[in-house]
C-alpha cells in the first residue's frame, strides 16, 4: 500500500513548469520554519511525517501551504503553540488590517 | 542491537542485496516501487541516526548503516524503453535490506 507522498512510478502526464518566486510570506515561513529547527525543536523528519501524515485535501495544497500545514502540526506538538493561541494571533492581525482599510 | 559503525556493515561493495517487501504504516523512506527488487551495493555511505524514527521525535539511535544501492532500470519498470544499460541509485538503510548475509 502506496502512502500519498510516494508517487514514484505512477503516470504523471505533462509537468508544468512555474518558474516564479515565492510570496512575501512563504519567505517569512521559511525562516521562522529554520529558526524553530536550528533551536531543536524539531527536525526535517519530523517536518516530512507531519506533512505526509496530512488529510489528502492538506497535503495537495500548493508547496508552502502544505509547508504551514505541516508546522502547524509540530507547533502543537512540540507545546510551541497551540492551535487556540495561532488563531487568535490571527484574529487579532486581520482585525488590524480590517482596520486599516 | 549492536550500534552500527564505519567498522561492521553486513554488506560490501558489489554484494546482491532485495529490497524487503513490507508496508509498516508511518515515516518510511523507501519508496514503493523499489521494494521486491533487487540491486547491488555501490558503495557504503556510513552509519546514521534513523530517520525513520527521528521523524517523530526520538533520536533514532543505535545509528544504521545506510548503502547506495544500484539497480538495472529494466529492472524496476516493465516498460522501461530507454538505454538497456541505465540504473538508478537508491541510498537505503541497512534494515530495508535482504542479502546472503541476512
Amino acid at each position: 500500500m502506496r502512502q500519498q507522498n510516494d508517487l514514484g512510478g505512477l503516470p504523471a502526464g505533462d509537468l508544468e513548469i512555474i518558474d516564479e518566486d515565492a510570496a512575501p510570506w512563504a519567505k517569512m515561513l521559511t525562516a521562522i520554519h529554520g529558526a524553530i529547527g536550528s533551536r531543536g525543536h524539531y527536525n526535517i523528519d519530523m517536518m516530512r511525517r507531519s506533512m505526509e501524515s496530512l488529510p489528502p485535501e492538506k497535503y495537495n495544497l500548493p508547496y508552502y501551504e502544505r509547508w504551514m500545514a505541516g508546522i502547524l502540526i509540530l507547533l502543537e506538538e512540540t507545546n510551541l503553540l497551540t492551535r487556540a493561541e495561532i488563531d487568535e494571533r490571527m484574529e487579532k492581525i486581520k482585525a488590524g488590517l480590517e482596520a486599516k482599510k | 542491537m549492536t550500534e552500527a559503525s564505519p567498522e561492521n556493515p553486513m554488506y560490501q561493495t558489489g554484494d546482491s542485496v532485495g529490497i524487503i517487501v513490507a508496508h509498516p504504516p508511518g515515516h518510511r523512506r523507501v519508496p514503493n516501487y523499489i521494494k521486491g527488487k533487487t540491486g547491488v551495493i555501490e558503495r557504503y555511505c556510513g552509519a546514521f541516526a534513523n530517520p525513520e524514527e527521528r521523524a517523530y521525535g526520538m533520536q533514532g539511535l543505535p545509528k544504521r548503516h545506510l548503502y547506495r544501492v544500484r539497480f538495472n532500470q529494466t529492472d524496476i519498470w516493465e516498460d522501461y524503453d530507454g538505454p538497456k544499460a541505465d540504473t538508478l541509485d537508491i541510498e537505503i538503510f541497512e534494515h530495508w535490506l535482504k542479502g546472503d548475509k541476512s
